[in-house]
């Protein structure tokens, strides 16, 4: 068994519902990364700011977003 | 020079290509509705008839979807046999990660979701998101520990205090 198939199969173990721990932390989402190199790491997380971004704009534009609201 | 990897935009022109009837649910709903958090995953709730699967699959076929918990290496075919017999999927796509829910705690119907969901103009499509009460509905639903913290977050974008009933 390799490095790899060790990591999956112990983020398998904490997986209880869902891809989920208790916490609902996403172990799947955690498990599918092992399998990325940097690179796709990076460009994921590049899409997804790059598409929040995206989101934002659009909610804004229809009237859903409040100017200067805080989710704090 | 290195080709440049496809966004999002790409999945968002799909599913309306397709006429996927879907909404946009979890981090990127609450986004659109002003929270300040961050995701990874596209989270899209959808209708659970035939016709309304074929056009997810139709979408997402050309992202090469494969669900996250299968372990790296085991086949895996994306029909709509697939996607019928789950009502959660978890998929990694060459986009980054998609989950599609057939079935959303708190809400009555995903005809409610969709009835209710304010649309907004993403890359020129039209996007249903869902409302903030049914954001909030499904969070409590859900009630795990960060869904806890996001319901503050939604308490905090309709200006809830904490003692409000």
């Amino acid at each position: 068994m390799t490095d790899l198939e060790r990591q999956y199969e112990w983020l398998r173990s904490r997986t209880i519902e869902s891809g989920q721990d208790e916490h609902g932390n996403d172990i799947s989402a955690v498990a599918a990364n092992l399998g990325m190199t940097p690179q796709e790491r990076i460009d994921e997380a590049l899409r997804a700011r790059a598409f929040a971004l995206e989101v934002k704009r659009a909610g804004e534009a229809a009237g859903l977003r409040k100017p200067n609201t805080s989710a704090r | 020079m290195q080709e440049k990897p496809p966004d999002l935009e790409s999945l968002i022109r799909a599913l309306a290509e397709s006429r996927a009837k879907v909404v946009l649910i979890g981090g990127y709903a609450m986004i659109a509705h002003g929270a300040n958090t961050e995701t990874r995953d596209v989270d899209f709730a959808f209708g659970r008839d035939r016709h309304n699967i074929r056009a997810i699959v139709d979408a997402l076929a050309p992202f090469k979807p494969v669900p996250r918990e299968f372990p790296p290496g085991v086949p895996f075919i994306w029909d709509e046999q697939s996607v019928w017999n789950s009502s959660l999927l978890t998929l990694q796509t060459t986009l980054g990660k998609i989950d599609l829910l057939g079935e959303t705690p708190g809400i009555s119907s995903f005809e409610d979701l969709y009835a209710d969901a304010p649309t907004i103009r993403l890359y020129g499509f039209d996007v249903r998101v869902a409302s903030i009460d049914h954001l909030r509905a499904m969070k409590q639903a859900a009630g795990r520990d960060k869904d806890l913290d996001h319901l503050k977050m939604i308490d905090g974008l309709v200006g809830k205090q904490p003692d409000d009933a």
